[in-house]
């Protein structure tokens, strides 16, 4: 216990690589004219937005001009917000590639460090430019708090708002970087990432901004409670932040819970960078896991809350509440996390002879190796996850409704399952034909792409229902229900769809397992003996 | 005290190293030769837990590099055939982060610090930045980085390479100076006039196998069972081969010109002396007897090409 507090100090204190970072940061006049260039293009920015507000003539009433300075506040969050998006995961996207690329890695690693030091600095080191960058948009967001535009319990919210975001941006450019082969790829990928997560998040900061000022059905009236998910946008920072959540009758600001989430988050994506760069039965892929679980967890209990309480969520699949309504809505959110658990797949499963111990194979199933993290243990995690995600959910709707899910979220569940299972079968077949883990890896995504994409264009192309009619196109096709058995008059069939899946992805796994016995396979796996 | 136990690894469908044992004690200075693509690098990657060993493993004053690879870390000192080192930081800067790291107590940075730079002689460049540096002084400092926490091993590959010869023979005092001071030094390197003057043991590996490993004289003395007697008379060379080749123990006697003469023996130190006897006592005035060595590049090159199918 003690060694490990000692640990935990040494990598937040005093972390030499952030020492390096910084001596190498301070030094020189780059940086002071890159503040001083970023400082003068924010203050050109909110002199041009102000302007504009202050120049219109019907202004005058109180109220008016008080909604103008309100809008001038949130542009110059947005500014802030968007500069976040850009900075942060620059900070981080290119590090650790780079110095894999410097050939600096070796004499780090060859240090008694483990790789989450490494990447704890870096993060501590990028920390204080994206600190920098949001004090140095104090004084602009000053004025607007002198001026009445927002107060300053306002711009503390947005900031840490803002602040969450950035970190799970620089968490995602370190995640990105330890796996990425070249600079080029790590920096796109980080973005493709960074885009992936506002894309999911804009979701949630649509509902509400919709809810704020289309005064539509979600009918938030004037109070501001929300989901908490709301604040996962950064760009929306000034309307989001001042949110609340109601937990057991308390009023969570929400920014509070978007931090908590940040945190996680990252903490996730950084074992997953450590994950990435230690060899097998490395304490960070036992972390990676076991985190992984627990954030699943904890994401599910933040999601479960406020869906089992009817906010505006609700309206995302079920209009009324209701234990078999909501049943439905529980039981494709389980369908959907499956789906997702589709891209875990090829990571998880695949195994190939000349790959490391952490990729080679070593049984079908062992549940020891669930979390040690090994092919074996890649069907019992993948279990995990999704009972994970099952058991929250009943838990958190047990506990707030006071009422059993409905039969719908069993049936869908289920064929979670099986459409877990059967991936995994697809995944153990490819990799028994001694492959490399590259192309056993692509052969599963192709695979997935063939079976699971391309038929909903071709199909649905097909078929003359037209759209917005109460029988869509795709579901009216039997072949469909096998992937997407989610409309709501459909479940039923969902637990036969299941057995199927789990059946053949068995049998596919079995005949990997065939594949593997053979002689032939086994010498061409160059195996010492 | 390092024990390498039966190191593989195999890459696909080809075995880089394959099943490299060895141990070495206190003090050795371990010369790993090898041609391009033996299997040096991998060895020495393995050993200092940088590479995951298909099988087998290596254990260093009881740490293991699989089941305790950061206890191996702390008493390894690890400089890589090719590095990158932070180029934006000053040189002590540079040691002060690798003493952080190496976990030596803040108080004593500063003076660890000045030690390693006065040991490989970079003192005077200690405020200079590190991209400043020559190549040379690059692969000094990178000497001084694995040596800011006192290693009990050395994992030096090819450390010599871009190396002016005076920075070369510094460096060879100093691996013998780490080598008295009680260090394992694993050398790799092509270049073997350089090893065979300073270590004290050395092997041989080809395509992934050790095909020697010990002292040097021992691993001559396994390559050439025979030896050869370099013999300079004064006069009368061509009598004294037809003499030679009836003598007990020698197996041929070549003419080289009118005063030497090679002379394949395989008897051993006494019935050496007993050959000059006999010759001094037939009246050969003989003017030089001694034993010829091979050196390690004859070994070397008779080893390998044997190895290559
Ligand atoms: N990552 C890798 N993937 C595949 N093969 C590799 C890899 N690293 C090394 N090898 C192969 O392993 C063999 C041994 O390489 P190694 O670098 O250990 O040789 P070396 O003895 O250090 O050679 P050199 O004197 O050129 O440095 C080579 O045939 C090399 O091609
Ligand atoms: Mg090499």
């Amino acid at each position: 216990m003690t060694a490990w507090a000692r640990r935990t100090v040494r990598t937040y204190f005093g972390n030499a690589a952030a020492v390096r970072e910084y001596r190498a940061q301070l030094r020189g006049n780059r940086a002071l004219y890159l503040w001083a260039a970023y400082l003068g293009l924010l203050i050109l920015l909110g002199g041009l937005a102000y302007s504009q507000i202050m120049d219109n003539e019907y202004a005058q009433s109180i109220a008016t001009l008080q909604s103008e300075l309100n809008s001038f506040y949130s542009t110059i969050i947005g500014m802030i917000a968007a500069v976040v998006c850009l900075v942060a995961p620059a900070l981080t996207a290119s590090s650790i590639t780079a110095e894999r690329q410097r050939r600096s890695l070796d004499l780090v690693f060859s240090a008694p460090v483990p790789p989450r030091y490494l990447l704890v600095g870096k993060m501590i080191a990028s920390m204080r430019y994206l600190m920098m960058l949001l004090v140095l948009a104090l004084p602009v967001t000053a004025v607007c708090v002198v001026m009445g535009g927002a107060t300053w319990s306002d711009v503390v919210g947005s900031y840490i708002v803002l602040l969450s975001s950035g970190i799970v941006f620089m968490a995602i450019g370190l995640a990105v970087s330890a796996q990425a082969p070249t600079l080029m790829s790590s920096i796109v990928n980080t973005y493709i990432g960074v885009g992936a997560y506002l894309w999911f998040t804009s979701i949630f900061g649509m509902v509400f901004l919709a809810s704020r000022f289309g005064g539509g059905p979600l009918g938030m009236g004037s109070t501001n409670e929300a989901p908490w998910s709301v604040v996962l946008l950064p760009f929306t920072a000034a309307y989001t932040s001042p949110t609340f959540t109601i937990i057991s009758g308390v009023e969570v600001p929400n920014w509070i819970l978007g931090l908590v989430f940040a945190l996680a988050f990252s903490r996730l994506l950084l074992s997953g960078a450590g994950s990435a760069l230690s060899p097998f039965g490395s304490p960070e892929t036992k972390s990676l896991r076991i985190h992984g679980i627990v954030f699943l967890a904890l994401l599910g209990v933040l999601v479960a809350f406020p869906l089992s309480a009817s906010t505006p969520f609700a309206m995302l699949g079920a209009p009324a509440t209701g234990p078999s309504t909501q049943g439905y809505t529980f039981g494709v959110l389980v369908a959907s996390v499956s789906m997702i658990a589709f891209w875990l797949i090829p990571a998880l499963v695949c195994h190939a002879p000349d790959a490391d111990r952490k990729f080679r194979y070593d049984g079908l199933f062992s549940l020891r190796q669930a979390i040690v993290g090994s092919p074996s243990g890649a069907l019992p995690y993948l279990l995990f996850l999704w009972g994970t995600v099952v058991a929250v959910f009943v838990a958190v709707y047990a506990f707030s409704a006071r009422a059993m899910l409905g039969v719908q979220f069993w049936q869908l569940s289920a064929w979670g399952l099986g459409f877990i299972v059967f991936w995994w079968g697809v995944a153990r077949f490819f990799s028994s034909m001694g492959m490399n883990l590259k192309s056993a890896r692509s052969s599963v995504i192709a695979t997935g792409i063939v079976v699971l994409a391309l038929p909903l264009p071709i199909l649905s192309s097909l078929t003359f229902t037209s759209y917005g009619t109460s029988s869509p196109s795709q579901t009216s096709l039997w072949m469909l229900h096998m992937a997407y058995p989610l409309a709501p008059g459909e479940t039923v069939y969902a637990p036969y769809y299941a057995a199927f899946l789990v059946v053949s992805g068995i049998a596919l796994a079995l005949a990997g397992e065939a594949n593997m016995k053979r002689p032939r396979r086994q010498r061409r796996a160059g195996s010492a003996e | 005290m390092l024990e390498v136990k039966e190191l593989w690894k195999v890459y696909g469908p080809l075995t880089a190293v394959k099943g490299v044992s060895f141990s070495l004690k206190p003090g050795d200075i371990f010369g790993f030769i090898g041609s391009n693509g033996a299997g040096k690098t991998t060895t020495i990657r393995m050993i200092s837990t940088l590479l995951e060993p298909t099988h087998g493993t290596a254990t260093i004053n009881g740490a293991d590099i699989i089941r305790d690879p950061m206890g191996v870390r702390r008493q390894i000192g690890y400089m890589p055939d090719f590095f990158g080192l932070y180029d934006d930081v000053k040189v002590w800067e540079y040691l002060d982060f690798f003493a952080t790291i190496y976990e030596v107590p803040p108080k004593q940075r500063n003076s660890v610090i000045d030690n390693v730079l006065e040991l490989t002689d970079l003192t005077v460049k200690r405020d200079a930045f590190v991209q400043s540096l020559s190549r040379g002084m690059q692969q000094r400092l990178c000497l001084a980085r694995c040596l800011v926490h006192d290693p009990a091993l050395l994992l030096l590959d090819e450390p010599a390479s871009g190396l002016d010869p005076r920075a070369r023979a510094e460096l060879k005092e100093l691996i013998i100076e780490l080598g008295r001071m009680g260090k394992i030094v694993i050398v790799s390197s092509h270049i073997l006039p350089e090893l065979a003057d300073f270590c004290n043991c050395v092997g041989i590996i080809e395509r992934g196998e050790m095909l020697a490993f010990g002292p040097v004289n021992q691993i001559l003395r396994q390559i050439q069972p025979t030896r050869v007697l370099a013999i300079t008379v004064l006069d009368g060379a061509g009598e004294v081969r037809t003499r030679l080749a009836d003598m007990p123990h020698v197996l041929a006697a070549h003419l080289e010109d009118e005063h030497h003469l090679r002379v394949e023996f395989n008897g051993d130190h006494e019935q050496q002396s007993e050959l000059l006897a006999a010759l001094i006592q037939a009246n050969v005035r003989v003017v030089q007897f001694h034993e010829e060595h091979a050196n390690l590049e004859d070994v070397f090159m008779r080893l390998t090409t044997g190895a290559v199918q």
